[in-house]
Order: C-alpha cells, then structure tokens, then sequence
C-alpha cells in the first residue's frame, strides 16, 4: 500500500493495518517527522504528481523481490507539514525480523535518493529555503547496489 | 514534447513547463544543453538544480534517448523522507 496525503499521518491506524492476521513474526516500522534544526518552523513538500506514486510502487515492488516480505505500507506527506509532525511512514511485516529491518532501510534509504519529492524549509522570521540533498543520504542508498548490502539468501 | 521543471529549478526557471518541438535524436543530455543556452540565468540554473531528470516519470541519465518521449522532467537532486 503506497499513499502520497496532505493530511496528519494517523500512525496508530497504520501500525493496526500492518499486522493482524497473526503470520507475521515481525514488523518494523520507521517514522520521519519534521526535526527544528534552528528557527525552523515546518516544511513544504513539493513533488511530481504523475510520477510519485508509482515510483514508490516500483521501490515497494523491489523489496519484495529482495526479500520475503509480507506486507509494506508506505505513506508520505505532501503540502505544509509543522514541527513535529510526521512526513513519512513505513511499515514491514515479514516471517523473521532481519528482512523487515532491512527492507524499512532499504526503502527509507532508496526514497531518499530516487523518488521525487522536496523539501522546501520554512523558518520563524519568514524566510524559506530549499533543502539541499546531503552527501551522506547519496552515501546510504549506494550502499544498497553493493553485494556487501544485499539481503543473505537463507 | 513537454517538459516540466520542479521544485527549486522550477523557481530559479520561472517557468512550470514548456513544449518542445522536436525530440528526433536527442538525449537528455543534449536536451539539457539546449535549454541551458536559452540564457545565462538557465544555464546557472541547470547546473545548480537541474541535475536529476525523467522520462516519461522513469528516472533516465544524460545518455537517455527522447526518440519516443511524451514527456520529460527535470528537477534537482531529491530531499524526500
């Protein structure tokens, strides 16, 4: 399940839709929220209507493909977005812990890097700017092309 | 062919979108070249923020074709999550 919403993430309700059915062993779930690096009030999110939503699909469909998951919800904010509230949420339920926590890195990780969305940072005195993508958000979703990160096959 | 800009290239373009005539050997990469020389603010603004692009809403790099392409996106590096 893929959503891209203007509205407060009610994270309770989607903690509920994750996992009910008893089959999953484990669920990990990873949630980003709007952090005050300094005078910042909230965040704008801008993205690409036609292309949003499907390439979460498409990062959602590849960890599948890496490993035995049961179920991913991935959830983003768009619009304004206060201090303090969330601006993404994923969700995995697998069998074992270990492909759920990696699947939620890779996926946070990957978003990151690939699907487009921005953050435009709002301050107290009025001033705004765009956040510049950080090296180290590169870094971390290299990291997954490498064999070193990939998913063990047991 | 439509090409649309987002987020801080969109701003620094002042422009949303725009039509272009002709794809008929052109890459991204020399798409982009041609926009950037339309002026000197274009071309500071390509290289600040219009280093991500997409075709047809699949991520492409420089060397991508636009034979085919209903529609191409540049934007700058992404800041989600």
């Amino acid at each position: 399940m893929v959503k891209l919403q203007p509205e407060p993430l009610s994270i309770a309700a989607l903690q509920v839709l994750l996992d009910n059915t008893g089959q999953s062993g484990a669920q990990v779930s990873f949630c980003g929220t709007v952090r005050d690096d300094g005078d910042v009030c909230a965040l704008e999110l801008e993205h690409y209507p036609a292309m949003t939503q499907q390439a979460m699909q498409q990062l959602i469909a590849e960890a599948k493909r890496r490993w035995p998951l049961h179920q991913v919800i991935l959830i983003h904010r768009i619009g304004r977005i206060e201090l303090g509230q969330a601006i993404v949420w994923v969700g995995v339920s697998s069998a074992h812990r270990q492909e759920a926590f990696a699947a939620c890195e890779f996926i946070m990780d990957t978003l990151k890097s690939r699907i487009p969305l921005w953050k435009k940072i709002h301050y107290r005195n009025g001033n705004s700017e765009w956040q510049h993508a950080k090296a180290s958000d590169q870094r971390q979703a290299q990291r997954w092309l490498t064999n070193s990160a990939a998913p063990c096959d047991e | 062919m439509k090409i649309l800009f987002f987020a801080a290239l969109r701003e620094a373009l002042a422009t949303e979108h725009l039509e272009w005539p002709d794809t008929a050997d052109l890459t991204v990469g020399t798409l982009r070249q041609q926009l950037a020389a339309h002026s000197p603010q274009w071309c500071q603004a390509f290289a600040m923020y219009g280093q991500m692009c997409a075709v047809d809403q699949q991520l492409a790099d420089d060397k991508t074709r636009l034979d085919n392409a209903n529609e191409v996106a540049f934007f700058p590096m992404v800041t989600g999550g």
